[in-house]
């Protein structure tokens, strides 16, 4: 008998995609940020340029010129952000495709393989007819088997080809979309005959935005009422409405807050040698900020997982050009356990880095304490810290509470803006170091605030009146505190070694009057006298007593503890060696992994 | 408002046409300096003749915003120029205003 074993048809491979999504997202934000400048300048046409008791033939032209320049600008605004949005599309629609390729191009490896499998498997059988000794019917089956799998692996192949084609007209169709909405605002006439006097669609969802003062409650049922298009024309139009409003997403004051970031940098670097000495301040903290997520882009934590760096919170300008910004380790609204971490003396905005850098630590830490949880570490430079040496310039307010009383107002509005922000239950636990836990302090005392811990170190007092932890809203056996025994900040307190009395920043909460948990602290540059440098600033090292001990902390386990202080009763004036009795200095210092 | 008053809101407003101008400038040069490198090649060529367009379109927008500020801080000096000017500036202003009204002046 003879029959017919048919070869499928090899199917075709899939083309190339010379396509690089990164980088057409960034032509997609550098388009947005444009378009947010050019609605500035439309904004500022329509209003606040107009010199209402100007009169004469000047007053005329300008007042004449204004109209259409705003109705122009206005509609370049928001042709630029149309296009800006599309481009995002296209970014995530040739990401897929990319994708799909990459599926299609391993589905065509593994039919080819099959195919090469099948026709040796056949070219056996034909070569080798069964002998005269041997049974035809066998052969005749395994013939018939084979001409099965001829059907279906042509099915297969044939399947693949109609596929690979459909992905080519995807792709052919998605390019042509992407490239008529390109060539549809090309000139100024196209750009006025399709948004000339289109309304933005921003402006009423922020005409409907609550007060400041509502709380930021009312900011997330606001932003939760908006639609997708509304959102997203907000977040391009007026990304300084809702980049640092308590209340609103992490995600959205992210994205929001990387807009003005981009917008300022192209600004400031731009101006080149015309810079003013503000404009380079400002410069300077929005390159630090920048830097900032750029080192922590793509980070994993122990178990392998992407770590977000979000912007927070970004006002390069505040406080006098001191700046206010904070980049959080980790999204603070997803989140099992959140670290607000405060920092004290000498703390500006140019300096996020090295407190991003501490709060990563931290959050390593928390993840090596326990690996089953999330966590989100933030970097807070939410207040107007001392940033002089605290014994020069600025060190009067170091000695005083006001910049801590008013930090700590800020800091308790940050805290319930991270509450308002979610439904779930989380931990919150922010974090002072030295000055920053005078802050903590007041935001502790002055204010409503919702913690489920709270953790000091290398602190110089809560703030006078602060005399245990029952004066703290913080849950009862919640407070935590951390002292190297070198540390000698933590000596400036009303009763520490320099007894400053009323003039110091409280009662030192590592003294074991006090009642704070204390936990395990020791750094091993100690040498026995107070110290005002490492011992004081290395508490966010890696591996060391107090980073582990801060990370088991967020995770919500027990530090190692520690025996709490013994102040000296009289002053020790002029007399830097003069320590405390701290059962501590004597321990030998330990180093527990932080890091995987 | 008295006229004194007036200009010197004109004389601001000519400053801040100067800092639109340069905000403008900078979103210009984004524009110009957005990466196409990533698209296809399909696409491309229209990203790259629309950055061409909107870098001209936004300069020009730029150049307007500096142009009005000019305008303005020429109306703010005729004004200076009257016989007037003086004594009402003496009697409207406020030191600081004065000052200001000066500075911004001279900073032009």
């Amino acid at each position: 008998m003879s029959a017919t074993i048919t070869i499928p048809a090899a199917c075709r491979t899939v083309p190339e995609l010379d396509v690089d999504t990164a980088s057409i997202g960034e032509l997609a934000q550098d388009l947005l940020v444009a378009s947010t400048q050019i609605d500035d300048v439309g904004e500022v046409a329509g209003g606040s340029a107009r010199v209402p008791d100007w009169t004469g033939a000047g007053s005329s032209a300008y007042h004449a010129w204004l109209g259409p320049f705003g109705y122009r600008a206005d509609a370049m605004s928001l042709a630029l952000r149309r296009v800006g949005h599309r481009v995002e599309d296209h970014q995530t629609e040739m990401a897929r495709l990319d994708d799909l390729r990459g599926r299609l191009a391993q589905a065509v490896g593994q039919q080819m393989y099959a195919l090469d499998d099948f026709e040796r498997r056949v070219r056996a059988h034909v070569n080798n007819p069964p002998g005269a000794e041997e049974d035809p019917a066998s052969y005749d089956a395994t013939t018939t088997a084979l001409q099965q799998e001829s059907r279906t692996l042509d099915q297969a192949l044939r399947n693949l080809d109609e596929q690979i084609t459909s992905w080519e007209t995807d792709v052919d169709t998605e390019e042509t979309a992407m490239a008529a909405a390109f060539r549809q605002v090309m000139t100024t006439d196209q750009v006025e005959d399709r948004y000339g006097g289109v309304a933005d669609p921003a402006d009423a969802p922020l005409s409907r935005m609550p007060p400041e003062s509502a709380g930021p409650a009312a900011a997330r049922e606001w932003w939760e009422s908006l639609t997708p298009a509304e959102r997203e024309a907000i977040m391009t139009a007026a990304p300084g409405a809702i980049g640092n409003r308590d209340g609103i997403p992490a995600v959205a004051r992210d994205e929001a807050n990387r807009v003005s970031l981009d917008r300022d940098l192209e600004l400031w670097e731009g101006l080149g040698d015309d810079r003013t000495p503000e404009e380079d301040r400002q410069l300077e903290n929005a390159a630090a900020a920048q830097d900032a997520l750029e080192e922590y882009e793509g980070e994993r934590d122990p178990n392998g997982n992407e770590i977000p760096s979000m912007l927070w919170m970004y006002d390069p300008d505040a406080f006098g050009g001191d700046g206010r910004v904070a980049v959080s380790i980790g999204d603070p609204d997803t989140a099992d356990n959140v670290a607000v971490n405060v920092p004290g003396l000498t703390t500006d905005g140019r300096e996020i880095g090295q407190y991003t850098d501490q709060a990563f630590n931290l959050h390593q830490s928390a993840t090596t304490a326990d690996p089953s949880q999330t966590y989100a570490s933030i970097a807070w430079i939410g207040y107007d810290a001392p940033n002089d040496n605290p014994f020069t310039g600025d060190s009067a307010r170091v000695l005083g509470e006001g910049a801590a009383e008013d930090g700590g107002a800020l800091l308790a509005d940050s805290l319930n803006g991270l509450n308002a922000a979610r439904d779930d239950d989380f931990n919150l636990v922010p974090i002072g170091h030295s000055y920053g836990s005078t802050t903590l302090g007041h935001a502790l005392t002055d204010h409503d605030v919702d913690v489920d811990r709270a953790a000091v170190v290398g602190s110089p007092g809560l703030g006078s009146g602060v005399d245990g932890p029952g004066d703290l809203d913080v849950p009862e056996g919640q407070f935590y505190v951390g002292r190297n025994s070198d540390d000698g900040v933590s000596g400036l307190a009303g009763n520490g070694w320099a007894h400053l009395g009323p003039l110091g920043l409280g009662y030192d909460p590592s003294d074991v009057d006090f009642g704070a948990n204390r936990f395990q602290a020791e750094d091993s540059s100690r040498n026995g006298t107070n110290d005002f440098g490492d011992s004081h600033t290395s508490y966010y090292d890696p591996n060391t007593e107090s980073l582990s001990n801060l990370g088991i902390i967020l995770s919500g386990g027990e530090p190692v503890g520690a025996e709490g202080v013994h102040d000296p009763f009289f002053p020790s004036w002029g007399n830097l060696n003069a320590s405390p009795e701290d059962p501590e200095a004597d321990r030998d210092v330990t180093h527990p992994q932080t890091t995987p | 408002m008295t006229l004194a008053v007036t200009f010197l809101e004109v004389g601001r407003r000519a400053h801040g046409w100067d800092e639109q101008n340069l905000q403008l400038l900078a979103s210009a040069r984004q524009i110009s300096d957005a990466p196409t490198g990533g698209l296809t090649s399909a696409v491309k060529g229209a990203a790259d003749a629309f950055l061409t367009s909107w870098h001209r379109h936004v300069t020009t927008l730029a150049e307007e915003a500096e142009s009005t500020g000019d305008d303005l801080r020429g109306a703010v000096e005729d004004y200076m120029l009257t016989d007037d000017y003086t004594a009402s500036a003496s009697y409207d202003l406020s030191m600081d205003e004065y000052a200001e009204f000066h500075q911004n002046l001279v900073d032009r």
